[in-house]
């Protein structure tokens, strides 16, 4: 079942309760990635799913049927990551502990040392980048479209296609760099 | 690690993400949509109460002044009760429409910068309500005495008066000192009230300024 086929089933429920928690399941790893994306550690990234699906139950009434739900619930997503960013700026948390997903990829073998090191460079990545540019790698690595982009965060297409265009150039700066000390 | 990398990277936590944290989901259908409800809700009462004493503090202002139209001093701490309250009523206000204002579902960029601008005015108040904090003892005293009790304080004794004034000094002078001399104790009390301190709200103006920038 694809999300809009799950989305126009979830919108027949009677119920506004029931509406929301299928919705909420059909788009579950918005919420997951945007946490993954916005909270250092284990403990944390549990509270900030937590707070996210909170924000959106409240924000569901408000909730125009005729707008995607994936966009709405993005936008929501990333203001609750944004702030849960800025409010844990101060505790300076930033990927400082090893992530659940990084330990469990640092098995005895080859192909978990491989996936651990490739994690540990995405987390190297992640925390170099600032809230707002956050949420538009996100988005990208999701694979959005440029369109959908602006639409969540409210920039012009071409700012998005220029600002990613740039954070390739500074991360390809970084391993020239890097490469050659 | 280019970007392209990264999002094979990303794709490959899919899997471990909807499998570690779909245990979070459950527990909130399980318990959590009422007390969001009652978390919003909470915050709206404190506003409410914060309002409501406003208005108590005005309407017991104005109305002793204009009993004891013939004392200078009675009328200014008349006054000075009547503008506090204006304060709490308006601060109270304005937060209430912010909170029912501020929408998440709108754009990612247009809500972080309601929210930056909206730290960065808690930040400049901050001092008001500290000067305000040390000193509305003493109009709300002289108030007091005189409407309940039918005694004039700054007539009768004075030096409790200037007590109060001392006590307010020291206060704010101590609040001074420590945001002066004692290393992030400024950043500490902005953190504390307004959730950032003033350099750090408009840095976050700043960098959303430069985002939106093409």
């Amino acid at each position: 079942m694809n999300a809009t086929t799950g989305d126009a089933m979830a919108r027949e429920l009677p119920d506004r309760q029931q509406r929301f928690e299928a919705l909420l399941h059909e788009h579950r790893r918005i919420v997951f990635h945007v946490a993954r994306m916005y909270a250092g550690h284990s403990d944390e990234r549990h509270d900030l799913v937590q707070e996210i699906c909170s924000q959106l139950w409240r924000a569901f009434p408000r909730y125009d049927a005729a707008r995607r739900f994936s966009t709405w619930m993005y936008r929501i997503a990333l203001n609750t990551g944004i702030s849960h960013l800025r409010q844990a700026g101060a505790r300076a948390q930033r990927f400082e502990h090893l992530s659940d997903e990084l330990l469990e990829a640092t098995r005895d073998d080859a192909a978990g040392a491989e996936d651990a090191e490739r994690l540990a460079e995405l987390d190297a990545r992640i925390a170099q980048l600032g809230p707002l540019e956050r949420a538009l790698i996100l988005l990208y690595l999701e694979d959005r479209p440029y369109a959908d982009i602006a639409e969540v965060l409210g920039i012009s297409e071409t700012n998005v296609a220029t600002k990613i265009s740039r954070i390739k150039q500074r991360f390809r700066q970084q391993m020239t760099r890097a490469d050659n000390p | 690690m280019e970007l392209d990398e990264m999002k094979l990277a990303w794709q490959s936590l899919d899997q471990q993400m909807a499998r570690r944290y779909a245990l979070d989901l459950e527990q909130y259908r399980e318990r959590k949509l009422g007390s969001a409800r009652f978390r919003l809700l909470a915050v709206k009462i404190g506003l409410l109460a914060r309002m409501v004493f406003g208005v108590a503090a005005v309407v017991a202002g104005a109305s002793f002044w204009a009993a004891h139209p013939g004392s200078l001093h009675l009328v200014v701490s008349g006054v000075l009760l009547q503008a506090y309250g204006l304060l709490l009523v308006a601060s109270a206000a304005w937060e209430m429409q912010l909170l029912v204002d501020i929408d998440y579902a709108a754009p990612v960029v247009a809500i972080q910068r309601s929210l930056a601008r909206f730290r960065a005015w808690r930040v400049r108040l901050m001092p008001v309500w500290i000067v305000t904090g040390c000193f509305v003892w003493i109009p709300l005293t002289i108030v007091v005495f005189k409407a309940w009790l039918g005694a004039d304080l700054y007539v009768r004794a004075p030096e409790v008066v200037l007590y109060l004034v001392g006590c307010g000094a020291v206060a704010m002078l101590g609040f001074w000192i420590a945001a002066r001399w004692v290393p992030g104790a400024a950043g500490a009390l902005a953190d504390s009230y307004a959730g950032t301190s003033l350099g750090r709200s408009q840095q976050q103006l700043d960098d959303i300024a430069r985002f939106e920038r093409e």
